[in-house]
């Protein structure tokens, strides 16, 4: 155990009565002041590890400490009321009794009343919300709302913050502001939090660093940057983004494909692999274009579907037969070039975006 | 429960004897036609009335909604004594017929409503509301969509309403009748009154005439199965009838306006069950307590009046506590032993007062004889009866017959505040005590004072366990509304009668708000509105 971290799991495992998720050999260290995500797909187990941290659900197998003393290793269970973490939900769960300042103020139990009007107002000064001390829960808006229940867990000063999923229950414009915000107050405040989420934007957008979960298993911990990157698997790529699949067969160190040889260093020779290809891989030229600097091949392709989605053009593209297969690929573009419906267009592979990796042999 | 079950294996073979060949089968047989006539009656009304109510237009509509439900506030020994106080020989009716026919006495027919019959109709009177309440509510959460949908396929309203929305309603109106069955089988005032020899009588009898407490238990127990059954049929028709809702749309619902004779028809079918379930017993009530006020609402009276208001607010601060315990335990700690005691705990009320009332006196006289034997060797004295006998016993007995009543209601309030609630509170350095004082009982307030509400009316109606258990010289307002009509003092009953239906009213107005903030869609204010 290494001294400074504000949170450490080691090898936890979980098995609830044989349903829902499970954990399995969990490990993960968080540092002061980081903002630490757990990313990934419903019941794929991050849940699960934010209650664990919370003293929530009881500790199966494993050792969970807290400020370097153990808070939970199967004998010892300190509960959730002594164990200084904070908490955000998605439905905020405000106390509909309670005044905001009643909500704010209710984990503020060891103050005189004059420290804690104080703290109260202090917290609703920061987020903007000094009017609202005396309005209750159901008249706030979503927005508000969330704010109050961050308000709420920070108010005690706890060592660590636990948000489950806490902006998906908001707009997709008003997220992005709830979201900015809810970054800058805390790291404001030092704090220290472990963020659930499934949506990787998001996760990229607020964490220091990652941890893809799938079936109950950390798959890869980094920052966002190299999750994005240099995903360990093909699970971790598809998860950040849409991709196109292509199975192919290593030959010399490289994998045959419509665009060309795509490198595969390590792989030995007639191994099965799986290449992934981001939509953005394929960059999208006029019909007899030469090939792209540092790009694979110049192929060509038939449009068959040409849409403008906003930031980008959409595109269907039919690559013709491939070693007896009909290929088909989805491009994204950047830009607002958009070729007919039917054209031909040149097609170059960004190996940056391209991945490769093992699959289970052929049947 | 355990008490009863356990004495059908004490044997005193020649009382058992002795009734299974004599009483028992009339017992039985009118048991039996008690039940099939007070459910067809209850189904009828009930349904009848709901539907008309609910999807109709007509005069006096929004009227007979809560009014429909005032029946629910009379109990039935109050009622069977009203009628037969107006309907016999020398009641008001019968001697205004021979004053205008001129007719002797012979001369004539009339109902005797001292029968069989005459129960069937005053229990029907006074029960089909809770047939009335779970249709309605069914009919009101039935999306409007698949009644819609019944019509462009071709049917008219009528046949829709045969067709889709009485069975989707099915469960809801089986639990009803089951309920009103129930109370039937708990009913002694009535039944004891018009000399129709039941189960519940028959326990009585067993227990003061023939002074054997097994084979009254026994008896009870042979209730008990018929109870079990009903149960059981309960369970399996919303176990087969399993509805859910495809549409999630709401609208306001159809309302298909009648007119002319068919409005007066259903006027007159929504009155009528009012006026006799409620407005004419409540007038002759009231009538007869002018006329004795003066000689009945005496020291007495008022002594009786404190002494139900004591035992009712005792029921149901114990009862509701206890429900809050229980829910909570459950929601803390979900595992099957819980969960089994807070079924077994509800099961209370199925169970027929007369059999609690069994099942409460024969351990705690047997403490009481424990105790006496152990403190006369040891202190030389007698401490008497310290349960049975005593308001500890009567209580015990309310708090087992209706810890239903307080459980549901705290449990359902207790589903509706997020798990998420719970465990805020909890990081913020709340033990769960604390959690419970400070977040839950706030919140729930309102519920918990419905809970309250309910035991204590039904505290205050309750005759059979009151008239076994309660301390000597103790009298409720049933107790003796109960001894001044056997009497044949109906008129100076009147007063306690009037008193027990007055505050009968209050919860009828509650569920009927409850009713009508139901519908989703409706708005009815609080605080959970308002989200996003």
């Amino acid at each position: 155990m290494s001294q400074g971290n504000v949170l450490e799991f080691e090898h936890v495992d979980h098995v609830y009565d044989g349903i829902d998720e499970v954990l399995h050999d969990v490990s993960l260290a968080i540092a002061p002041g980081e903002m630490f995500c757990l990313l990934g797909p419903s019941g794929c187990g991050k849940t699960t590890t934010l209650r664990l941290a919370a003293g929530l659900e009881t500790l199966q197998r494993g050792r969970i400490l807290i400020n370097g003393s153990v808070v939970a290793d199967g004998r010892i269970d300190v509960p959730p009321e002594r164990r200084g973490v904070g908490l955000v939900f998605q439905d905020t769960a405000l106390f509909p009794h309670l005044t905001v300042f009643g909500n704010i103020a209710f984990g503020l139990t060891g103050l005189g009343a004059s420290a804690r009007r104080e703290r109260v107002m202090a917290i609703l000064a920061q987020l903007g919300m000094s009017g609202f001390a005396d309005a209750y829960p159901h008249v706030l808006s979503g927005g508000q709302q969330q704010r109050v229940a961050l308000a709420r867990a920070l108010a005690p000063d706890p060592r660590l913050i636990l948000l489950d999923e806490p902006f998906s229950g908001l707009d997709a414009q008003l997220r992005a502001q709830i979201r900015q915000e809810t970054l800058a107050v805390l790291k404001d405040h030092g704090a220290t939090a472990l963020i659930v989420t499934h949506d990787p934007e998001e996760a990229m957008y607020v964490a220091d660093r990652i941890a893809v979960m799938n079936e109950g298993r950390i798959v890869q911990i980094g920052k966002p940057e190299e999750a994005y990157c240099h995903p360990v698997s093909a699970f971790v790529t598809r998860f950040f983004s849409s991709t196109n699949a292509f199975e192919g067969t290593v030959r010399g160190g490289a994998v045959a494909t419509p665009f060309g040889p795509v490198p595969a260093a390590g792989f030995a020779d007639g191994a099965p692999v799986l290449v992934l290809m981001r939509p953005e891989a394929l960059r999208i030229g006029p019909e007899g274009s030469p090939p792209r600097e540092g790009g694979i091949g110049a192929a060509r392709a038939r449009v068959i579907d040409v849409r403008m989605l906003r930031r980008a053009v959409f595109m269907h593209l039919c690559m013709g037969d491939f070693e007896g297969r009909h290929v088909h690929f989805h491009s994204r573009d950047p830009g607002h070039h958009m070729p007919a419906e039917g054209a031909d267009v040149t097609v170059t592979l960004d190996p940056a975006q391209t991945f490769v990796f093992p699959r289970p042999a052929d049947p | 429960m355990v008490v009863v079950v356990s004495y059908v294996f004490v044997p005193s073979p020649e009382v058992w004897s002795h009734l299974a060949r004599t009483l028992l089968p009339s017992y039985v047989a009118n048991s039996v036609w008690l039940m099939l006539g007070v459910g067809a009656g209850t189904f009828v009304i009930g349904v009848g009335t709901a539907w008309l109510v609910t999807m109709c237009r007509f005069p006096g509509r929004r009227l007979f909604e809560w009014a429909l439900l005032l029946p629910m506030a009379v109990p039935a020994y109050v009622i069977a004594y009203t009628y037969t106080g107006l309907l016999e020989f020398a009641g008001p009716v019968q001697e205004a017929l021979r004053a205008v026919t001129g007719w002797g006495y012979g001369g004539y027919w009339f109902p005797e409503i001292r029968s069989l019959g005459g129960a069937i109709v005053m229990m029907t009177l006074v029960l089909y509301p809770y047939v009335y309440l779970l249709s309605r509510a069914a009919f009101l959460e039935q999306s409007v969509c698949v009644l819609e949908v019944a019509r462009t396929l071709g049917r008219t309203p009528f046949q829709s309403f045969r067709s889709v929305a009485l069975p989707l309603a099915r469960p809801a109106i089986a639990t009803g009748v089951a309920l009103a069955l129930m109370e039937t089988l708990n009913d002694f005032g009535t039944v004891q009154y018009f000399a129709v020899d039941t189960f519940t009588t028959g326990i009585f009898r067993t227990w003061y005439g023939l002074g054997e407490p097994a084979a009254a238990a026994q008896l009870a127990a042979t209730l008990m199965a018929f109870i079990f059954v009903l149960i059981l049929a309960e369970r399996l028709s919303r176990g087969r009838g399993r509805v859910h809702h495809t549409s999630t749309r709401y609208r306001r619902l159809p309302g298909f306006r009648l007119e002319g004779a068919r409005a007066w028809l259903a006027v007159a079918a929504c009155a009528g069950p009012v006026v006799l379930g409620f407005v004419i017993p409540g007038a002759a009530l009231s009538a007869w307590s002018v006329e004795t006020a003066g000689e009945m609402v005496d020291a007495r009276f008022l002594a009786h009046a404190r002494n139900t208001f004591v035992l009712a607010a005792l029921a149901a601060i114990l009862a509701v506590a206890v429900a809050v315990i229980l829910a909570y335990g459950l929601r803390l700690r979900p595992n099957r032993l819980m969960a089994a005691a807070a079924r077994l705990a509800s099961m209370g009320y199925a169970v027929p007062g007369a059999v609690i009332a069994v099942g409460v006196l024969i351990p705690f006289a047997w403490i009481d004889g424990v105790l006496n034997d152990w403190a006369r060797g040891l202190l030389g004295v007698e401490p008497g009866l310290v349960l049975s006998g005593t308001i500890v016993a009567v209580t015990f007995a309310y708090l087992v017959r209706f810890l239903a009543v307080s459980f549901n209601t705290v449990e359902s309030s207790l589903a509706k505040i997020t798990p998420h609630m719970d465990e805020v509170a909890r990081t913020l350095g709340m033990r769960p005590a604390r959690s419970l004082a400070r977040v839950h009982l706030p919140i729930m307030w309102g519920s918990l004072l419905t809970a309250g509400l309910l035991v204590f009316v039904d505290v205050m109606k309750e005759l059979p366990a009151t008239l076994i258990l309660r301390p000597f010289n103790f009298d409720t307002l049933a107790i003796r509304t109960y001894q001044l009509a056997s009497d044949e003092r109906l008129a100076d009953a009147s007063s306690a009668a009037l008193a027990i239906v007055l505050v009968g009213i209050v919860p009828v107005i509650v569920l009927s708000v409850a009713i009508a903030r139901s519908r989703p869609g409706s708005r009815g204010g609080g605080r959970e509105g308002a989200e996003s």
